[in-house]
């Protein structure tokens, strides 16, 4: 079951939709494409001062005491203006992997830091879902090199997947990132992401309790993925309106060119896209408050769905628009970037088809 | 559904209270085989027997046989209905476009004299819109109703009318003034299809079967009394009718065919180069993606329901189900029937495959699916004007004369 907006809630997306679009430059935005290691600190800053680093995190530990619906609702409308850095939803995952596996001294280190936006967070947890190499964990030290991960470039937490090299079994660790980590911030085609391969030799690290780590870092994971299948919608609606505004505008042959099948059936075809993102966004977002046993498949439909909306929206709203579309001026190409980037971030498609093809068949012989 | 309120919930449990008694008789594996005369004859004593526990016509005013619940209870019961294969789909045109209708204007005599039978599944109702020279443009009817004292004189022919050789009645749309725009020419009435005058010939699908019918009416008198609406209002009534049937549609989730549960099975026997179907990327891909969007589906219904019981009316969204239903339909059917290698070739019309059970059937009928009850460019044109509001297309028809 979804849910239904209420009088709170449109208010956090009005008053988010309201500072988020008087600092928006996209001049920023496209400026960043061309650095490495570099994010929109303007952005950033309105992130911390409207309290958003903290809006999952209890008043106790230092946040707003709101919960994952409001973040997620959040998350919708910083997809809209393509948020120029990452550590909305890479700090959630860190938060989470706290406020879930770590110890209470743990949690007193890092909790208020991280509500505060003081400090940044990054996890490291593909590898669960693609099986890709993982860090070694030997005597309380971390060693190996990572892929990219997402904020890496500035982090100062990372929640990793790691193998313990005595046992052979996956665990999960937190660690310290500062000046002496060894970081190789790389060029991609959304630099404002700070994606970084991080080497770690025998760094000291801090294992998180858990049960069972490789269940663990799916359901971070899947929390994250939702956080981010709401940006992914943002991204998607943005495009569609830009592609409807375009198509009511633009004259052509005597007539506005929405006017035309071809033009305004593809910009239907995103609304139908969106909507379907939309309905498994609200189920796994609601999955997520009520910690529900069923939130990874939840998460993966949501994710399968956004990832698919966001990207036909991106692309057709550039096909909508014709050759203004394609050119580095225009805003479009930032969301057709990080439709792509943010497809890939978390885990592709394949692996993600696949976490929710063996749930369902698990269902089924059930 | 568990955000629903206790009276709502308690509603199921009664709904389930009295359905399950009747699965053996009713449900899905009872109707495996049935001629379409068989399981329409199956159907109308399942609704005569909703009809006696009052369960039929639930949102329908109590003085004419209905239960006078809400959308909500409706929606709550038709998915259950439907979770159990009962057959409910030969009366859902009659029950959700001509008899809405006919509650909305005809006279109390005539609601009292036609409605309970109708719900009763004595009765059934057909749409009489379509015709040889205009499906989707509505407005360009061609079958007259000239006036004659009292009566109207009805000629001409109707096409796709589902159902009209099992139909008593039916509401059809007639040119009354041939001299007046086509949108302004147009009158509502309903008529009795057992009338002399009155010939239904029925047509044989791509399938093999016979859903549909061609209507011919030659000189066929009806009384001025079976007027609905004023003269010249027709088309906003059939547009009305029209979006009656699009909202009773958005808690339909039958559209995709057999469940995935049944893919999953096929998948666990079948072999793709020596290895189990079930761990070819190919098949887990159709797998998940099926899934997710039937999820995202039923979210939308849910968010539908919610949207009612807080007094909202839902929008033209449940256009999305009949589309993206029909797209899902192909590729699970496609990929079933590929799974099957050449068994899927299998297909015995004698032994009335349907579509809700029969992955062959499934894919025969989807090209139906995508153009029955509004074709999937007539959708897509609803979603981009009425949601998004982007322009009508050119339309010749509209410009001054």
């Amino acid at each position: 079951m979804p849910f239904l907006l209420d009088d709170d809630h449109r208010q956090i997306v009005q008053e988010a939709q309201r500072v988020l679009s008087d600092g928006w430059s996209p001049d920023t935005l496209r400026h960043l494409l061309e650095q490495v290691g570099v994010h929109d600190d303007r952005f950033w800053t309105t992130c911390r001062d409207m309290g958003w680093t903290g809006i999952a995190v209890s008043e106790d530990q230092g946040g707003l005491g709101l919960g994952p619906i409001e973040l997620c609702l959040t998350a919708e409308v910083v997809g809209r203006f393509v948020g120029g850095a990452p550590f909305l939803s890479t700090g959630y995952g860190v938060t989470e992997a706290l406020r879930r596996f770590g110890s209470p001294d743990q949690q007193d280190r890092h909790l208020a830091g991280l509500a505060s936006g003081e400090m940044t967070g990054a996890i490291h947890l593909t590898p669960v879902l693609d099986g890709g190499e993982h860090l070694a964990w030997t005597d309380g030290t971390l060693s190996g090199k990572t892929g990219l991960v997402v904020a890496g470039a500035w982090a100062n937490l990372l929640v990793t997947l790691a193998r313990d090299t005595a046992t052979g079994r996956d665990i999960l660790v937190l660690v310290a990132l500062d000046d002496g980590t060894d970081r190789e911030p790389v060029q991609t085609f959304d630099n404002s992401r700070g994606y970084a391969v991080l080497r770690f030799d025998r760094a000291p690290a801090e294992i998180l309790a858990t049960d069972d780590a490789t269940q663990a870092a799916l359901d971070l994971l899947a929390r994250v993925a939702v956080v981010v299948a709401f940006e992914q919608l943002g991204g998607a609606e943005a495009c569609m309106e830009r592609a409807r505004d375009f198509a009511n505008d633009r004259q052509a042959f005597g007539q506005p060119i929405g006017k035309f099948q071809a033009i305004k059936h593809r910009i239907a075809e995103m609304y139908v896209a969106n909507e379907l993102a939309r309905g498994n966004a609200l189920r796994a977002a609601l999955a997520l408050r009520d910690d529900a046993d069923d939130l990874v498949l939840r998460a993966g439909a949501a994710r399968l769905t956004a990832i698919e909306a966001y990207e036909f929206a991106a692309t057709e709203a550039i096909q909508t628009h014709g050759a203004i579309g394609i050119t580095w001026e225009h805003d479009l190409h930032l969301f057709f970037r990080r439709s792509r980037a943010l497809a890939l971030e978390l885990g592709a498609r394949g692996p993600w088809q696949d976490l929710v093809t063996r749930r369902v068949i698990a269902g089924a012989a059930a | 559904m568990s955000a629903l309120s206790p009276e709502l919930e308690a509603f199921r449990d009664s709904v389930f209270a009295f359905m399950e008694p009747h699965v053996a008789e009713y449900g899905q594996a009872a109707r495996l085989g049935l001629s379409l005369d068989d399981d329409i004859a199956l159907a109308r004593r399942w609704q005569a027997t909703k009809a006696a526990a009052g369960y039929a016509g639930l949102t329908f005013p109590t003085e004419y046989g209905g239960a006078g619940l809400s959308q909500l209870e409706q929606v709550v019961f038709v998915s259950e209905e439907a979770a159990r294969g009962f057959p409910a789909g030969y009366f859902v045109i009659s029950l959700s476009m001509p008899i809405p209708m006919m509650l909305r204007y005809a006279t109390p005599e005539q609601k009292a004299l036609f409605v309970p039978p109708a719900l009763r599944g004595e009765q059934i109702w057909s749409q009489l819109f379509s015709e040889p020279s205009t499906g989707s443009d509505l407005a360009a009817v061609r079958t007259r109703a000239v006036r004659d004292g009292d009566d109207w004189i009805i000629s001409g022919q109707k096409v796709w009318t589902t159902f009209a050789q099992y139909s008593d009645y039916g509401v059809i749309v007639a040119r009354t003034d041939p001299d007046a725009p086509k949108h302004r020419g147009l009158t509502y009435f309903f008529v009795d299809l057992k009338a002399p005058g009155v010939t239904v010939r029925p047509i044989r699908q791509l399938h093999g079967a016979e859903e549909f019918n061609e209507v011919f009416f030659d000189d066929v008198r009806i009384p001025d009394a079976w007027r609905l609406g004023g003269v010249g209002d027709g088309f906003r009534l059939a547009v009305e009718t029209l979006m009656i049937e699009r909202y009773t549609a958005a808690a339909d989730e039958t559209g995709f065919g057999p469940p995935l549960d049944a893919l999953i099975a096929l998948a666990r026997d079948a072999r793709i180069d020596g290895r189990p179907a079930l761990e070819d990327g190919r098949v887990r891909a159709v797998i998940a993606r099926a899934y997710a969007t039937q999820q995202g589906l039923a979210a939308i219904s849910e968010k539908s329901i919610l949207e009612l019981a807080a007094g909202r009316e839902p929008g033209p969204e449940g256009s999305i189900h009949k589309l993206v239903g029909a797209r899902g339909r192909r590729e699970v059917a496609l990929c079933a029937l590929d799974l099957l290698g050449t068994d899927g070739l299998r297909f015995d019309a004698a032994a009335h495959p349907r579509p809700k059970t029969d992955f062959a059937m499934s894919w025969m009928d989807q090209p139906t699916l995508r153009i029955a009850g509004g074709t999937d460019e007539m959708l897509l044109n609803t979603v981009a004007e009425r949601i998004l509001g982007l322009p009508q297309d050119y339309r010749p028809d509209k410009l001054p004369r």
